[in-house]
């Protein structure tokens, strides 16, 4: 890291004016940060389409979750330009490389949902620190305190905020001539465009607000190494290092160059150690008489408001709690901070379950078939074949079982039409059968089938028993019909 | 007559043709309700009470109030609220002062017909008051049973919308209504035609029931019900009712499934439905048309599936399609 080309000017700063010096960096940069958030994006957006089984709402939460996978070379490449080494075109693949490292995957595992997600991605994306290093790291960095999280959490509620004015402005502002978007639809039923529209709407709106997050937290992590390593110090001692031309010792410059080396000398004792020891034994003699000079040793009288105390006798003890209630408390917050951590794995859990069984097509669960089942080719004796029909059903008019010849006709018919590719469900009654059949083949191609069903709805529910004859006269029917239709097939 | 005998053509015929023209004269005032008008009329032939469920402003009293004008008999009209009382509607003994002596005084169940307006505003109690009647047809005031007027149909409407401050029917209470019917919102070309019906000519927004003609009276209508309820059933199809409502009973996705009640209710539906088609035996396709109709009422979805918005309906469609029908 170039320190020296850096180009913010470096000096402490509160957390806060990290976060706003970062907002500045990402209003300069915006459009190469966001032109690069989508070329990260479109393509996974794309792909995850077909694997969400274009369902929006799967989809945008997928989507969501791979927020970090876009951040990334956005992270790094805001590293280089503030190093004053902007990329180009041609150094996309390798912010791409720095951004979709191994490192990225906790970011989109555990630590996805991490608030500190924009401060804690420098550690392990730019300094390649993971494990118990990056642990350390962190651990020193401090997490950056507590600014980081309120990052995330202001970049979400703006995010929510930017969303919802988008949905009203469409609402409210396309004329009403036009088809108008259902806002309770957007939100809540994922089979309709207008969910989609909101879908793709906050995407866009968190394509919008990822560059000032990763901007804010990188100017977060540099300004917490600023303060640590004293980075604005090292720069000075740089600048003092370079041979001046005009360099001359005036009244004025000397003493604050010195108190930096003074301090450097402490601070940066690397860096320091670059002085030579003429220079040093320079330092020290000045240093001595800028002590002695009238700015030191002087004291001065300051007048500041302060509380009064109270009578000490009179004050009573601060109260605190028993300690066996503290400890108490503290053994219950812990086990309520475990249980509801086991409560959200078990969400976590059973909401997994539940996509994934969407996402099988599992949630209609096919019904319980009931006591056995009687189903088409059940009922037709095992191992008899369409061409023996005829001879069982002329058996059973010659034993004069007139409903197993007609029923077993029936049967046969419906077997026939599913062996030419006619879906019949087993839930199909009779004139069920007969709609499907007549939906398929013309009049002419039913055959018997009509006055079969006809027939043998009179006989199993009204117990009209036909004549032999009829019976007869629709097996000759049926093999006919058998016949052609086979014909119409081979010669197909 | 012996009861098991099964019905002759002549009397089908004459049923059917009665039934036929009962529904035609109902259509006459509820235009565009076609399903609705026929599974009231299943709901009269197989003697059984009715559950009627729409927004407001589809016709639900008016459908009743037809029912009672083509019908005859005695016609009752309970409006129910929260502080109806169980006494409001079965009765109560009171002092008569002249007599110096306790008398019964009778309450709005003593009918032929009775339309139960938005029963689920009245508190459980209330509604507890109409079992007795609706399963034993009679009513107990003073510990002393009075039998209720031969037929006795009760036809109760409720709104599936402002659910604020109302009582769900009781699961006990629900299997009493032999159907569940849904009233929905008529075709443009129906409500076009309703709307120059009711408008031209007319004055105020009253129900009108004056183009009804009396079809039939009670003892036509008890006639009715005793045909229907000869119709011949094959055993298979007796096999299939059960099998369809066991099936619906044990489907995963459902938590508590029709009783046994459901079963006969599913037979005595699918009876009325065979006669109004004029047929004089009962089909599988009797069955497997009125069984939404019987069972949704009578089911309670797992809370998984209410959740995801599943409705009663949308499962019985797939467990009545995977039951298999009758073969043999």
């Amino acid at each position: 890291m170039e320190i020296d080309r850096i180009q913010v000017a470096l000096r402490p700063r509160s957390p806060w004016e990290g976060l706003d010096l970062g907002f500045a960096l990402a209003r300069g940069w915006f459009w190469p940060l966001w032109g690069l958030w989508c070329v990260g994006a479109l393509p996974v957006a794309l792909i995850l389409l077909p694997l969400t089984g274009f369902r929006p709402d799967i989809w945008l939460l997928a989507v969501w979750w791979l927020k970090p996978l876009y951040e990334a070379p956005l992270l790094a490449w805001s590293s280089r330009a503030l190093f004053g080494r902007v990329p180009t075109r041609v150094d996309l693949p390798g912010l791409l490389r720095v951004g979709w490292g191994r490192r990225i995957l906790p970011f989109l595992l555990w630590r996805r949902l991490g608030p500190r997600r924009a401060f804690t991605m420098p550690v392990s994306l730019l300094e390649g620190l993971g494990g118990r290093d990056g642990r350390q790291r962190r651990r020193l960095l401090n997490e950056g305190g507590a600014t980081p999280s309120w990052l995330t959490l202001v970049s979400y509620h703006f995010e929510i905020v930017l969303w919802a004015a988008m949905l009203l402005g469409l609402f409210f502002l396309v004329p009403s001539e036009l088809p108008r978007i259902d806002l309770q639809s957007a939100v809540l039923d994922a089979d309709t465009w207008a969910y989609w529209i909101s879908a793709l709407a906050y995407v866009l709106v968190f394509s919008c607000i990822a560059p000032f997050y990763v901007c804010a937290g990188f100017m977060l992590y540099l300004n917490r190494r600023t303060e640590l390593e004293a980075w604005d110090l090292e720069l000075a001692f740089r600048k003092a290092a370079e041979p001046k031309p005009h360099w001359t010792a005036s009244a004025r410059a000397a003493p604050v160059l010195l108190l930096a080396l003074v301090f450097g000398a402490g601070l940066a004792p690397g860096s320091a150690q670059a002085a030579s020891t003429s220079d040093l034994d320079r330092a020290r003699q000045l240093i001595q008489e800028v002590l002695e000079a009238s700015d030191f040793g002087q004291e001065r009288e300051v007048w500041v408001w302060a509380p009064i105390e109270r009578d000490e006798q009179g004050a009573e003890p601060a109260e605190t709690l028993p300690e066996w209630i503290a400890a108490i408390a503290v053994r219950v917050a812990s086990t309520l901070k475990w249980g509801l951590m086991a409560l959200a794995l078990v969400g976590l859990a059973l909401l997994a379950r539940r996509v994934l069984r969407d996402w099988r097509g599992l949630s209609r669960r096919p019904p319980d078939p009931g006591p056995e089942p009687v189903g088409i080719f059940e009922s037709i004796p095992e191992g008899m074949s369409l061409d023996a029909i005829p001879d069982q059903v002329r058996a059973c008019l010659a034993e004069g079982d007139a409903r197993g010849a007609l029923g077993l006709l029936y049967r046969a018919a419906l077997l026939h039409l599913i062996q030419q590719g006619l879906g019949i469900p087993d839930g199909a009654t009779e004139l069920e059968c007969l709609a499907l059949a007549r939906k398929r083949c013309s009049a002419s191609e039913l055959g018997p089938l009509p006055r079969l069903v006809r027939e043998w709805r009179g006989l199993a529910y009204a117990h009209v028993v036909p004549d032999p004859g009829v019976i007869e006269s629709l097996l000759t029917d049926w093999c006919r019909w058998r016949e052609s239709r086979s014909t119409e097939d081979v010669a197909v | 007559m012996n009861r098991t005998e099964t019905a002759s053509p002549q009397e089908v015929e004459r049923a059917a043709d009665r039934l036929a023209r009962l529904e035609a004269s109902v259509a006459l005032a509820l235009v565009g309700q076609r399903r609705v008008v026929r599974e009231s009329i299943v709901a009269l032939a197989a003697a059984g009470h009715v559950l009627l469920e729409g927004v407001p402003g589809v016709g639900k009293t008016l459908l009743v109030r037809a029912l009672a004008a083509a019908l005859g008999g005695r016609f009752s009209r309970i409006q129910f609220t929260p502080d109806l009382m169980p006494s409001d509607v079965t009765g109560h003994a009171m002092f008569d002062l002249k007599s110096e002596e306790f008398r019964i005084r009778r309450g709005p169940l003593f009918c032929n017909l009775l339309l139960g307006d938005e029963i689920n505003r009245a508190p459980a109690k209330t509604q507890s008051a109409m079992l007795e009647a609706m399963q034993e047809q009679q009513v107990t005031i003073e510990g002393k049973a009075l039998p209720l007027p031969s037929p006795f149909l009760v036809f109760a409407t409720q709104n599936p919308i402002e659910q604020e401050g109302t009582y769900p029917l009781p699961q006990a209470q629900l299997d009493r209504f032999l159907l569940k019917v849904f009233i929905d919102y008529p075709e443009v070309e129906d409500e076009l035609a309703l709307v120059r019906a009711s408008t031209q000519g007319k004055v105020g927004d009253r129900l009108d029931t004056s183009g009804v003609e009396q079809v039939c009276d009670p003892e036509d209508l008890l006639d009715l019900q005793g045909i229907a309820a000869r119709l011949r059933m094959d055993e298979s199809l007796l096999d299939y009712a059960v099998r369809l409502v066991r099936a619906a009973r044990d489907w995963q996705g459902i938590e508590t499934g029709p009783g046994p009640r459901a079963s006969v209710a599913l037979v005595r539906a699918a009876r009325g439905h065979a006669l109004l088609a004029g047929n004089g035996f009962v089909t599988p396709d009797d069955v497997k048309l009125m069984a939404p109709s019987v069972l949704r009422h009578r089911l309670k979805l797992t809370a998984d599936l209410e959740i995801e918005g599943y409705r009663p309906d949308e499962v019985l469609a797939d467990l009545v399609a995977g039951i298999p029908a009758p073969r043999v």
